[in-house]
């Protein structure tokens, strides 16, 4: 799993520039100066797939972690006061829980224009309602247990007892949910892209590495071969990783 | 995993019903069990919860099994029904079983399907019996199940069966309940009933009812009981002979007179002091007052207290109803004493726990105290303290959030273990990693962190084992004496409460019923609510 985040870090592993366009190299066949092979306009693809996995992963964690504060702030602040702020901010979640995901982040980068920080914004916008659920409920148990209470008679503040118990508490769920949630905005941007509203070229993004390989598919199957293995291994990665964390964290081990 | 040839894994039996075999072998032993041993395997480590034990039940008695929690009373008693889980435990011995067994448990809250009704539950357990004692095959009769249903609940003596039947477990008391497990045990005519700590969870009037039960039918239907408790009390009630476990071992075996009176075990005899006993304090009230100079001042006073709960109901929240958990209630403390709420569950006292600690609000009356004066001590000492914090951030808390000084606090908290004798080298430690009564220390470590001049204490010992029990009592007592301190002790146990508190109030339905010194409320009780309380205790 760690691998995602040498790759994060290390993306000088590449001679290759890239957005450098070599036309005489384009469409190459995997060879030992290209391993991965060029795509249409001759830029190397092993390249071009380590730099989009830096887009992918700083959208899924920037996306995600937006989504995350969000959630916590408006789940604990529901789960804890309870009575009309909880039913207004839990209707709310309901409402947003309603629209389809996908097409109502379409809607809205159709409207503020496709761009890595709109993408990362507008993602994390749609996603909290979850987490906000999962906080929720952690918070409701926990709120009544008598640590909370003495703490009340010690004299704490709601903030104080919010953000020192009952968040520490509760944010297990949370992670395991980030974890999840990463997967799926790395999924989101990948499709996003793909139909030409996610990161736009000449930026590398595995959807638009796609969608440009598609045209040339019939001739270089290379093109969009590894960028979809990179995002299935990205996403499973993800999700064996938060698999593993909901072990972890399960009290009963 | 060593087995020895006389390991013996009882047969496939019904988990609640086991076979009637070697009838011949020992006329009257029901039960007969030789070098019982039970290993669990838990991460590679071996725990030994029962090691070696040997004992017998004969026809038409009742053998008490007494032992502080962890000692194996309740492995002893899973051993015998066959419940254990096969997986991660190994069983050596012979258990020898001539007679049917019926088994019921601790928690009558958990014990019933919360959405069959009461009275199917029964109707189950008589087909179980009907259907393994030879009558299968021919369909049995609902309405004859149903008749023999509707016995068994008279024979338990809950009236007006025909409701029970229909009741869904909820709705049922804890005592009801209680009946209808032993009643869906007797479905089963065993000769043998075990019943794991069958009133722990229960009031103590309830508890006397369900003891006089439990022995009427042992008269009445010739059966034997092994009734495994830590409460002497009980097992001066109702049992004939007595073990004492501890640490899976038998340290003593009597008759009951023999083992209470004269105890041979220190272990035994250690137990028994722990024990807090009704009458058994100090005569006069004057003793225990520690300021017999001045004239004391009154430090909590509350004045014509009251609180309702209003139940909604459906997604309307149409008011369904209201609970007066406290109405109407007045009294006064004086510095430095010690004031007993007793009651039954239900009867309020939390309740007013937590409005004298300014956690609910009160709909009229006041609550004289001083906000930061009063500190309260929870009763379960697993969900008082924050999982996720280390015990010195837990205790250091409260002055924290007033922004004591960091060496300040280093202070304070050498000073408060020292006070509850907890060791500085655990200030790290998390909460898992002490033990119930260690618990208990941290959260009166928190509370006294702060220099309070009250305590509201809610059944601060009752999930304590009795030494346990007894260790903190004496330390609340001598931290009374050393810090000038005045507790509101809140208790369902009068014996408890007997021995810590100076004036007593009893709460019935969320009113004190009656207000009095100790003598008073304990010699001579007014109340006939005091006196049924006070009858009812063991």
């Amino acid at each position: 799993m760690s691998l995602i985040v040498v790759a994060l870090f290390a993306p000088r592993i590449t001679p290759y520039d890239p957005t450098y366009i070599n036309i005489q190299d384009a469409l190459a066949a995997p060879s030992p100066e290209h391993p991965l092979g060029t795509d249409s306009l001759g830029r190397d693809l092993f390249a071009r797939i380590i730099y989009a996995s830096r887009i992918a992963l700083l959208i899924g964690f920037v996306a995600v972690g937006l989504a995350a504060i969000i959630g916590v702030f408006f789940g604990s602040v529901a789960g804890y006061f309870g009575g009309k702020i909880d039913s207004i901010i839990m209707r709310f979640a309901d409402v947003m829980l309603c629209f389809p995901a996908f097409f109502l982040i379409l809607a809205v980068i159709a409207v503020v224009g496709p761009s890595i920080f709109n993408i990362m914004v507008v993602i994390g916008l749609t996603s909290w309602m979850g987490m906000a659920r999962l906080i929720r409920a952690e918070i409701l148990s926990l709120k009544t247990r008598d640590y909370i209470s003495a703490s009340r008679v010690l004299g704490a503040s709601n903030f104080f007892i919010i953000t020192k118990h009952l968040i520490p508490n509760g944010i297990g769920p949370v992670l395991i949910s980030f974890i999840f949630g990463v997967a799926g905005a790395v999924l989101t941007e990948a499709g996003l892209s793909f139909i030409g509203l996610g990161v736009q070229p000449p930026d590398p993004s595995w959807g638009n590495i796609l969608m440009e390989g598609k045209a040339v598919m019939g001739v270089g199957w290379w093109v969009i071969l590894f960028p979809g293995l990179a995002i299935l291994i990205t996403v499973l990665a993800f999700n064996l990783l938060g698999e593993g964390l909901r072990d972890a964290l399960n009290p009963k081990k | 995993m060593r087995s020895t040839p006389r390991s013996n894994h009882v047969g496939p039996t019904r988990s609640y019903l086991v076979g009637r075999t070697s009838q011949a072998r020992q006329g009257v032993m029901l039960l007969d069990v030789k070098d019982l041993k039970v290993q669990f395997e838990h991460d590679g480590e071996t725990v030994k919860a029962v090691n070696g034990i040997d004992f017998a039940i004969n026809k038409n008695e009742v053998l008490g099994l007494v032992g502080q929690s962890g000692s194996g009373k309740t492995v002893t008693a899973l051993s015998v029904m066959n419940l254990l889980p096969r997986r991660d435990c190994v069983v050596c011995g012979e258990i020898v079983k001539n007679s049917g067994i019926a088994m019921i448990f601790q928690e009558p809250f958990t014990c019933l399907n919360p959405v069959l009704r009461v009275g199917e539950q029964i109707d189950e357990a008589v087909l179980v019996r009907r259907s393994g004692s030879g009558q299968s095959g021919n369909s049995v009769s609902t309405r004859s199940v149903r008749a023999e249903t509707f016995a068994l609940l008279e024979k338990v003596k809950l009236n007006a069966p025909q409701r029970i039947y229909d009741s869904y477990p909820h709705l049922l008391s804890g005592g009801q309940r209680q009946r209808a497990m032993i009643a869906m045990a007797l479905a089963l005519s065993p000769g043998l009933l075990i019943a794991d700590e069958p009133t722990t969870a229960l009031d103590v009037t309830t508890q006397a009812a369900i003891l006089d039960l439990i022995l009427s039918l042992k008269k009445e239907l010739g059966m034997s009981v092994l009734f495994i408790t830590h409460d002497f009390g009980i097992i001066n009630k109702i049992a004939d002979r007595v073990l004492v476990m501890k640490d899976g071992k038998i340290v003593e075996r009597g008759l009951k007179g023999a083992v209470l009176s004269s105890p041979t075990a220190d272990y035994t005899k250690k137990l028994l002091e722990a024990v807090p006993k009704l009458g058994s304090t100090g005569t006069g009230l004057g003793q225990t007052l520690y300021h017999p100079d001045e004239r004391p001042v009154p430090v909590v006073t509350v004045r014509n207290l009251s609180k309702t709960f209003v139940l909604e109901k459906g997604v309307f929240k149409r008011k369904a109803g209201c609970i007066e958990a406290v109405r109407d209630v007045n009294f006064e403390i004086k510095e430095g004493r010690t004031l007993g709420i007793v009651g039954e569950s239900g009867s309020g006292k939390t309740t007013l726990a937590k409005l004298l600690a300014g956690l609910l609000k009160a709909d009229s009356g006041s609550v004289g105290i001083c906000a930061r004066e009063a500190q309260i001590v929870f009763q379960d000492p697993y969900s008082s303290l924050d999982p996720r914090m280390r015990m010195r951030d837990i205790i250091l808390e409260g002055p924290a959030i007033r922004g004591t000084g960091k060496s300040e606090r280093e202070k304070i908290l050498q000073k408060v273990l020292f006070k509850v004798y907890l060791n500085l080298k655990d200030s790290m430690k998390y909460p898992h990693q002490f033990s119930g009564g260690q618990r208990q220390r941290i959260s009166l470590a928190r509370a006294l962190a702060v220099k309070p001049r009250i305590l509201i204490l809610d059944e601060p010992v009752s999930s304590l084992d009795v030494i346990i029990q007894s260790e903190i009592l004496n330390l609340l007592k001598d931290l009374q004496k050393e810090l000038a301190l005045t507790y509101v002790f809140i208790s369902h146990d009068l014996a408890v409460v007997e021995r810590m508190a100076d004036d007593v109030a009893v709460m019935y339905k969320g009113e004190i019923v009656e207000f009095g010194s100790r003598s008073e409320i304990y010699r001579s009780p007014k109340h006939p609510y005091t006196k049924r309380l006070l009858a009812g205790a063991l």
